[in-house]
């Protein structure tokens, strides 16, 4: 799923600075489950956003809404009323930054404003823990490494083994972040698979990646 | 043209390279540079003109290698992936290539949120062993990982990094064999204070099959508190609590001591086989390295 946090309280007052009447959406898909922009968390910052503002003494107005998903054009077009009838000056996504790009499409006129941090493609390591797993290279190479993802679980990206810096298992970056290799290096023993780590692998094909530019999947067999 | 180099030659030969680190240099005033070699000249069989070492920035090690080459000193060209992609490695080799610089040194280079640019992009666009396999081809092959051909004669003598205090060696040995299978004709130490583990680790290197002459480095620890940062930061830095307790005891006389610890640590690996030179460094401290040279 896609990891986010939200943003700090006082960048989020930033944020909304100048507007008195808002709309808060937040998304029931990955950003619920990782409890960053669900209908509870609209529920939670909207509170805070009023509270501080109403302490400043210029109260706000937020409307709450929470959509299926904000990543697909047809759940946007829920918004069409309670923009229209609330009329809101600005739309504050809780959405992974999918969704307010989508508002904004949408509401060519409206400020759409991130609520949250999307912070990376991940999973949850124990409750209230995510962690990274996939950074979306586009050309998945895992295979070579037991099944795990030096690209985007070792710090420097290194494809051919590991850097002196690891120790005791962990990361020259910091003492909380796995070595990926050492965990690459376990996997490929227990599979049988450690000659892979005698074979040279060539400097990787990055224009798959964001390297090559935005990317876009076309579906021909799925096209209405 | 086939760039000779002493270095080669020495390594090729049967002699004992000694070689020291250039000062790095944040600015654009390299006299320390030109001062380190004329200190060092024919004392040393080449410098090292070091990448923005430590993930820190300074002069580029190119310019560095030109100063060192003008005060007819051979430098190597440290080059680390971590902060240039492909063109720009190549075409900076190609660069040292058309300037007579022939050495070269390859690393992956300390991530940079351990540097003094935490918030910049990392590259390693390649890796070190990617790296040594394309610079390698440059010169035997005449291309450029593209397959595109180049021009004249590049001819280079690559080093590689070896870390020989890692607790897995099993996991960091194949990636030796791999740097040396890719063109790596030299293996360069994290520094060494524990000679006995080294000794151990020459062992396990020449049982896996890699025969390439290694070179030790040897520190002088700036002052106890560096040495206790490197020796928690991670940096692949294995320096034991006696050294750093006697540094710290030697008060105002500190870098006499860890000039002694230098000194002791380069009798201690230079009876090693397979060693077959010694890397100087000492940050801060460069002026120092003629008194430890006293030692080999
Ligand atoms: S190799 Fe690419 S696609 Fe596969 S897990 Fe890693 S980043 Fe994701
Ligand atoms: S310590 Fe391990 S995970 Fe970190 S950069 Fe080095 S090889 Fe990659």
């Amino acid at each position: 799923m896609i990891v986010a946090e939200h943003k700090p309280l006082k960048e989020l007052l930033a944020l909304v600075e100048g507007f008195d009447r808002i709309l808060m959406v937040g998304c029931k898909g990955c950003v619920s489950v990782c409890n960053a922009g669900g209908q509870k968390e609209v529920a939670i910052l909207a509170a805070a956003l009023r509270i501080a503002r109403k302490r400043a003494g210029r109260p706000i107005a937020i409307e709450e809404l929470t959509l299926d998903r904000q990543c697909e054009p047809e759940f946007i077009e829920w918004l069409e009323e309670p923009v229209k009838k609330g009329g809101c000056q600005a739309v504050v996504s809780l959405a992974c930054s999918i969704g307010p790009q989508y508002i904004a499409e949408a509401y060519p006129t409206l400020p759409v404003l991130p609520g949250l941090n999307t912070t990376f493609m991940g999973g949850t390591v124990t409750h209230g823990v995510w962690a990274e797993y996939c950074s979306s290279c586009g050309n998945c190479g895992i295979a070579n490494f037991g099944g795990l993802c030096p690209v985007t679980r070792c710090a420097k990206q290194l494809l051919n083994g590991p850097c002196g810096g690891s120790v005791d298992g962990f990361c020259e970056i910091s003492p909380e972040t796995p070595c990926v290799w050492e965990l690459i290096y376990e996997r490929l023993k227990n599979l049988g698979q450690l000659d892979r780590l005698e074979a040279i692998l060539a400097p990787k094909d990055w224009s798959t990646s964001l390297s090559g530019g935005p990317r876009k999947i076309v579906r021909e067999d799925l096209i209405l | 043209m086939s760039m000779k180099t002493n270095l080669k030659g020495i390594l090729e030969g049967s002699g004992f390279a000694v070689l020291a680190a250039a000062p790095a240099v944040c600015g654009t005033d390299l006299s320390a540079v030109s001062d380190f070699a004329r200190l060092l000249k024919g004392k040393v069989t080449a410098v090292f003109a070091a990448d923005n070492p430590g993930a820190r920035v300074s002069a580029s090690a190119l310019a560095v290698s030109v100063k060192l080459l003008a005060e007819g000193v051979e430098p190597v060209l440290c080059m680390t992936t971590r902060d240039r992609n492909r063109l720009a490695l190549e075409s900076d080799l190609l660069g040292a290539g058309a300037l007579g610089i022939a050495n070269v040194q390859i690393v992956n280079g300390a991530h940079p949120s351990l540097g003094s640019h935490p918030s910049a992009h990392r590259v390693y666009d390649v890796d070190a062993v990617q790296w040594i396999a394309a610079a390698t081809r440059i010169a035997s092959e005449k291309t450029l990982i593209s397959g595109e051909a180049v021009s004249g004669d590049p001819s280079f003598f690559i080093g590689a990094a070896a870390n020989p205090f890692v607790k897995t060696p099993e996991l960091h040995l194949p990636v030796l064999k791999k740097k040396v299978a890719a063109g790596a004709r030299f293996l360069v130490t994290a520094p060494v204070f524990d000679a006995a583990r080294l000794a151990t680790w020459l062992d396990n290197l020449k049982k896996s099959g890699v025969t390439c002459p290694v070179i030790a480095t040897v520190a002088v620890l700036p002052d106890a508190a560096t040495a206790r940062h490197l020796a928690r930061a991670g940096r692949g830095m294995a320096i034991p609590d006696s050294v750093i307790a006697r540094i710290e005891k030697a008060g105002d006389k500190s870098l006499d001591e860890a000039i002694a610890v230098a000194v002791e640590n380069i009798q201690a690996v230079k009876a090693l086989p397979g060693i077959r030179g010694v890397a100087i460094i000492a940050p801060g401290s460069e002026t120092a390295i003629p008194r430890v040279m006293e030692a080999i």
